[in-house]
């Protein structure tokens, strides 16, 4: 403990990053960035309500109180348990909903970054390393998808999936793959230059070999950074779809689908409204800052930008 | 750039051929009596009787020529429909990029220039705030805010621009300012590190040393080498901005094409669709090739090359 004290006292001193010190763990490095700590906190927060909704919710999200809709917060709900935060329009908990909200949101966008980043790498690798004719039409296809705003194509994916959860995470992870390619992409245009991959090809190495043992590796880095600085923004489109009434059917508690039915009652019962709103921007805003002070972590050049 | 459109028209084209159901089953909802027949013939009106690409040519067809079909939903002209939703959509995009540009940028230079000061915190956080926060939370809390505090509320029902200007703009600026903030937060990041990185280049030290004040320095040098890449952004998330129409005008019912493109996803209406979506891009991909041009007005040695 006297040892780490005595480098982050160092750190104070000293003014330039030496690249010995940037080696040192990823949770020291997170130390010198209280707000990237404290969003790596929210996060962790998250996603433990998330896995331990079952046991901490003080309700069943779907059970419905009839007689107790919009239950002001407080109020004792007929089976003895308090609404904390009080009941929705139809008499459900707003509390287990939220805490539930955590896992659909959590769930989506895990899975959906998964597919987006996995596409997009797959596209982009093989894309930017076969060139040619695949190339050409590959990118032509990925800018044409990039016209298209992002939310309207995922509105478009809904309509064409249908309405589901799984759906809602395919819609989004798809809208996320023209993204990722771009990066990838241009990361193993430069990357084909190195020595070591014509050596590889040189020695005989299959383009497949070449592909997954030499590039692979060394676009790790920025995938990671795509991946979680996307999260927050795949949360946001998860919200959005269900505000529209396009994402996670209606009786599964969602965040954005909350707000949703909760405008109606807006000025009579804010926190209807409040609640879900709250959680899904301190959601969000902790996912977007994780996201930077991962990048920053990871990509010492981005430093200070 | 037609390239991209072309790609854009067959995105679409077979995403919407698709969707389960069509128009014929949206519109018939709940009406028994409609005969197998009579769908029939409803379908080959609407020449929806022929294979996918016999479709996809005849509406490309008229597309060149400046024929979008017909609506699916209203028989009116797709075009006609698009030309009279385009005029809101417009003033709140054109507003909202406005009060991004005019807010943003000074933030985002205040906060490169106050590089680690409280200045500069402030300024970060709440780019990444406007960046987490779903623009329907911040439209749902301008709404209703003013009313609890002052008991204001916009005046209801759109009032045209043209005639009573005054109305109309109470009603659209809270709209512009949840639209524009997702964008107004992107510009501000990119401002900051943009800035950050000329503010160590010769040029300004330069300047600095012949005995420039600051205030000539930051506005003389600094701000338009740092520009260029802000207005890039500028460019790519105006789609961004067109996309998040579809949650503002559905949230402040205003007519414009956010609110067609979503309802004309509910009622399956393939021509109008197509013709929103393509439009969208189009506009996008016009925002990009002006964006191109404005390059050379910023940097004359990307003029001539």
């Amino acid at each position: 403990m006297s040892v780490r004290t005595a480098t982050l006292t160092d750190a104070g001193t000293m003014p330039a990053v030496t690249p010995r010190r940037s080696r040192q763990g990823f949770l020291w490095q997170l130390q010198r960035r209280p707000l990237g700590m404290l969003a790596f906190i929210i996060v962790l927060g998250v996603i433990l309500v998330a896995v331990l909704a079952d046991l901490i919710s003080p309700q069943d999200p779907y059970r419905i109180f009839t007689g107790q809709t919009r239950a002001a917060p407080g109020v004792v709900a007929a089976n003895g348990v308090p609404f904390l935060l009080g009941a929705d329009e139809s008499g459900r908990d707003i509390l287990s909903r939220i805490i539930y909200g955590a896992r659909v949101s959590l769930w989506v966008g895990v899975l959906s970054v998964a597919i987006g980043t996995l596409g997009g790498t797959v596209v982009g690798v093989v894309s930017g390393f076969r060139s040619g004719k695949l190339d050409l039409v590959l990118q032509r296809l990925m800018d044409s998808a990039q016209a298209i705003p992002s939310l309207v194509l995922a509105l478009l994916l809904m309509a064409v999936l249908g309405s589901s959860l799984t759906n809602v995470i395919l819609a989004i992870g798809i809208v996320q793959i023209p993204y990722t390619n771009r990066v990838v992409r241009s990361a193993v245009l430069s990357l084909k230059q190195e020595t070591y991959v014509e050596s590889a090809r040189a020695i005989g190495c299959s383009d497949f070999w070449i592909m997954s043992r030499h590039i692979l590796p060394n676009v790790v880095a920025p995938i990671i950074v795509i991946g979680t600085s996307g999260l927050g923004g795949a949360i946001l489109t998860e919200a959005y779809l269900s505000f529209l009434g396009l994402g996670a059917p209606p009786p599964i508690p969602s965040w954005g689908g909350m707000v949703s039915t909760a405008r109606t009652y807006m000025l009579t019962n804010p926190q209807l409204l409040l609640a879900p709103a709250v959680a899904l921007s301190i959601t969000v805003l902790a996912w977007n800052l994780a996201g930077d002070a991962l990048r920053d972590i990871l990509d010492p050049r981005l430093r200070n930008r | 750039m037609l390239p991209v459109l072309w790609g854009v028209s067959l995105i679409v084209f077979t995403a919407i051929r698709l969707v389960p159901g069509d128009v014929i089953m949206a519109k018939m909802q709940g009406e028994f009596s409609a005969k197998p027949e009579q769908l029939e013939r409803m379908r080959a009106e609407l020449g929806l009787d022929v294979p996918g690409y016999v479709q996809y040519f005849r509406w490309i067809g008229g597309v060149v020529r400046g024929d979008f079909g017909v609506s699916m939903n209203t028989f009116r002209p797709v075009l006609s429909e698009i030309i009279s939703r385009v005029p809101i959509t417009a003033e709140l995009a054109i507003i909202s990029l406005l009060f991004a540009i005019v807010i943003a940028i000074p933030i985002g230079v205040a906060s490169a220039v106050y590089q680690d000061t409280w200045i500069d915190y402030a300024g970060r956080l709440l780019a990444m705030l406007t960046l987490s926060v779903p623009s329907f939370v911040i439209a749902s809390a301008l709404i209703l805010f003013p009313s609890i505090w002052w008991g204001y509320f916009p005046p209801m029902g759109l009032a045209p621009l043209t005639s009573r200007p005054l109305e109309n703009l109470q009603q659209v600026l809270p709209a512009t300012v949840a639209l524009g903030a997702i964008l107004a937060g992107q510009v501000m990041r990119l401002t900051r590190s943009s800035v950050l990185e000329v503010l160590r280049s010769d040029f300004v030290r330069t300047a600095r040393a012949k005995g420039l004040s600051g205030l000539a320095v930051i506005s003389g040098h600094v701000l338009r080498a740092s520009l260029i890449p802000v207005v890039t952004l500028i460019g790519s998330d105006f789609g961004r901005l067109l996309g998040g129409t579809v949650v503002i005008e559905t949230i402040f019912a205003f007519p414009g094409m956010g609110l067609l493109t979503l309802t004309s996803i509910q009622l399956r209406d393939y021509t109008q669709l197509q013709g929103n979506v393509l439009f969208i891009a189009a506009v996008f991909v016009l925002f990009n090739l002006l964006v191109d041009l404005l390059y050379g007005v910023l940097d004359p040695r990307i003029r001539y090359s």
